[in-house]
């Protein structure tokens, strides 16, 4: 059967969707699921690098199986895409947990893409039109990631008036989600320029921070996952017209 | 810890680095990061500002402890103060990694305060936003020279302007207050009549206009003329049950000066449904 096609695109994106020359050709998803021993030293602050590098297998895994059904459909775009990455907590007392990325995404031949090669992006067929109309285009997904095992050397909470507990800042756990994140954020941004991107839009930010024994009585510790992704974006050479804004007000209840 | 102009305490070295890379320059081409969605990204570009980076300020800190009279409606002054102090300390940072992307302003700031089971006093309180800066050099810093800080989203960012206003700060007051228990002659006495609570009431109310009163005395030292999209929550915190926290946010206003009229809307069908 020629041309038979499964998107998530609404009839309205359809329409506009064709008006700039856009066709959806497909559903594509790509997934990775892995078990990863969570390998560290529980007395050193680092970055856990077992679990980064399993991120990152599973990150070329599932681009590998979203291109190769892109390939099939004869895709140049694909948009709407979704990230999830997910870690399984519950099996962190055993040291061994569950990793799973999927990403998913309406393959599009786009016959106006400037792009050099297939570009992934997070934004729905609508925000396709608005950014190009404005003279930008998508070039690719931007993804960081990083998982970071912080130790605090702290012996006790500050005493209060009256022997009570005070309020005090925990400064190196503090710094924890802080280094976690500075190092998603190198990556995110160094995977925009790879693609040519010239900025970052709709950065999605999933932080967690979850607790470790830690070996030395009197200290604290846990592990900082930081997870960050959007849609990296250039100027395109050929601006097609002016976005014009105006103040409406919608006619009828939400 | 207060805002002070050039201080960048409490950043780790690392991001002072990478935001300084991020305006470009020294070889490295610049990129800015944004948590807009499109739609936002494009009119905050129509308004003439340019996003120059997500930014973010966090602290993890350990609350105190404050003993409760059973029977008495009170505040908590010790937790008060440091839901206060933790978030002026996540709010500093963020503002501190705007200013070392020269940003006139922050918008679409989220506070957030994530508590973990494990951490039984503990919080961890985050603030991000996307910075931007005004492309022809325009003054949108506050009284004492901070970015503007706001959590209108972009369309938001874009109407008020249009509507003659310009944000100025994120203002924020909160209160935690202890509901007093009612006594057992008290709750005899009810056992099976409709009956107003005096004491649930009255805690509600105070808490509630003590969280906005310290919002709006926020905006006034600001110089603002109004607060646009406050909200009151209501929070838990994981606390007993009779203690909640009354949080009072919203962004803070103040006219344009010599702005044109407002433009007429337009009526529209929306074929969405």
């Amino acid at each position: 059967m020629a041309n038979f096609w499964v998107g998530s695109v609404s009839a309205s994106e359809l329409l506009a969707l064709k008006h700039i020359g856009v066709e959806p050709v497909g559903q594509v998803y790509g997934v990775s699921v892995k078990g990863l021993a969570t390998s560290y030293f529980p007395v050193v602050t680092s970055e856990v690098v077992g679990e980064v590098e399993g991120f990152s297998q599973m990150l070329s895994e599932c681009m590998f199986l979203i291109n190769a059904q892109a390939d099939q459909v004869g895709a140049n775009g694909v948009l709407d895409c979704k990230v999830d990455y997910d870690v399984d907590l519950e099996l962190i007392d055993i040291g061994y947990l569950k990793y799973t990325l999927q990403i998913t995404g309406t393959a599009v031949q786009d016959r106006d893409s400037k792009c050099e090669h297939r570009y992934f992006a997070t934004m729905s067929p609508c925000e396709l039109i608005a950014m190009r109309k404005a003279g930008y285009e998508p070039c690719g997904l931007a993804i960081g990631n990083c998982t970071y095992f912080q130790v605090a050397w702290r012996q006790q909470p500050k005493l209060g008036p009256f022997g009570t507990w005070a309020n005090e800042e925990i400064k190196e756990l503090t710094q924890g989600p802080y280094t976690a994140r500075e190092i998603a954020m190198e990556r995110l941004m160094n995977m925009a320029r790879n693609v040519g991107g010239t900025g970052i839009v709709g950065v999605q930010l999933e932080t967690e921070v979850s607790p470790s024994g830690s070996l030395v009585l009197g200290t604290m510790a846990a592990f900082c996952r930081m997870f960050l992704y959007g849609t990296a974006i250039r100027s395109n050479p050929f601006p097609s017209s002016q976005v014009s804004v105006m103040t409406t007000v919608p006619i009828g209840r939400d | 810890m207060p805002y002070t102009q050039g201080s960048f305490e409490g950043l780790p070295d690392a991001a002072r680095q990478r935001l300084t890379e991020m305006r470009g320059g020294a070889g490295k081409k610049g990129l800015f990061t944004s948590d807009l969605s499109v739609n936002e990204f494009l009119l905050c570009q129509e308004a003439n500002f340019d996003p120059v980076g997500l930014v973010m300020g966090s602290s993890i800190y350990h609350i105190g402890f404050q003993m409760q009279k059973f029977y008495q409606n009170q505040e908590l002054e010790v937790l008060t103060q440091a839901m206060y102090e933790a978030r002026e300390l996540a709010m500093t940072r963020m503002e501190e990694e705007a200013d070392l992307l020269g940003a006139d302003g922050i918008v679409g700031v989220r506070l957030e305060v994530n508590r973990y089971e494990w951490g039984a006093a503990m919080a961890e309180f985050m603030a991000i936003g996307t910075a931007i800066k005004h492309r022809g050099g325009g003054s949108y810093r506050t009284l004492d020279n901070r970015p503007f800080t706001s959590d209108l989203s972009g369309q938001d960012f874009w109407t008020l302007l249009k509507a003659g206003y310009q944000p100025l700060a994120l203002v924020m007051g909160t209160c935690v207050y202890h509901v007093a228990h009612q006594g057992v002659m008290q709750s005899m006495k009810q056992t099976g009549k409709n009956v107003e609570m005096p004491n649930y009431t009255q805690a509600l109310y105070d808490a509630r206009e003590l969280a906005l009163s310290r919002m709006q005395a926020e905006a006034e030292r600001e110089g603002a003329v109004g607060i646009v999209g406050a909200q009151v929550r209501e929070n838990s915190h994981g606390w007993d049950s009779h203690v909640i926290e009354y949080f009072a946010v919203g962004t803070a206003v103040k006219p344009i000066e010599g702005v044109q009229a407002v433009p007429e809307p337009t009526m529209t069908i929306s074929l969405n449904g």
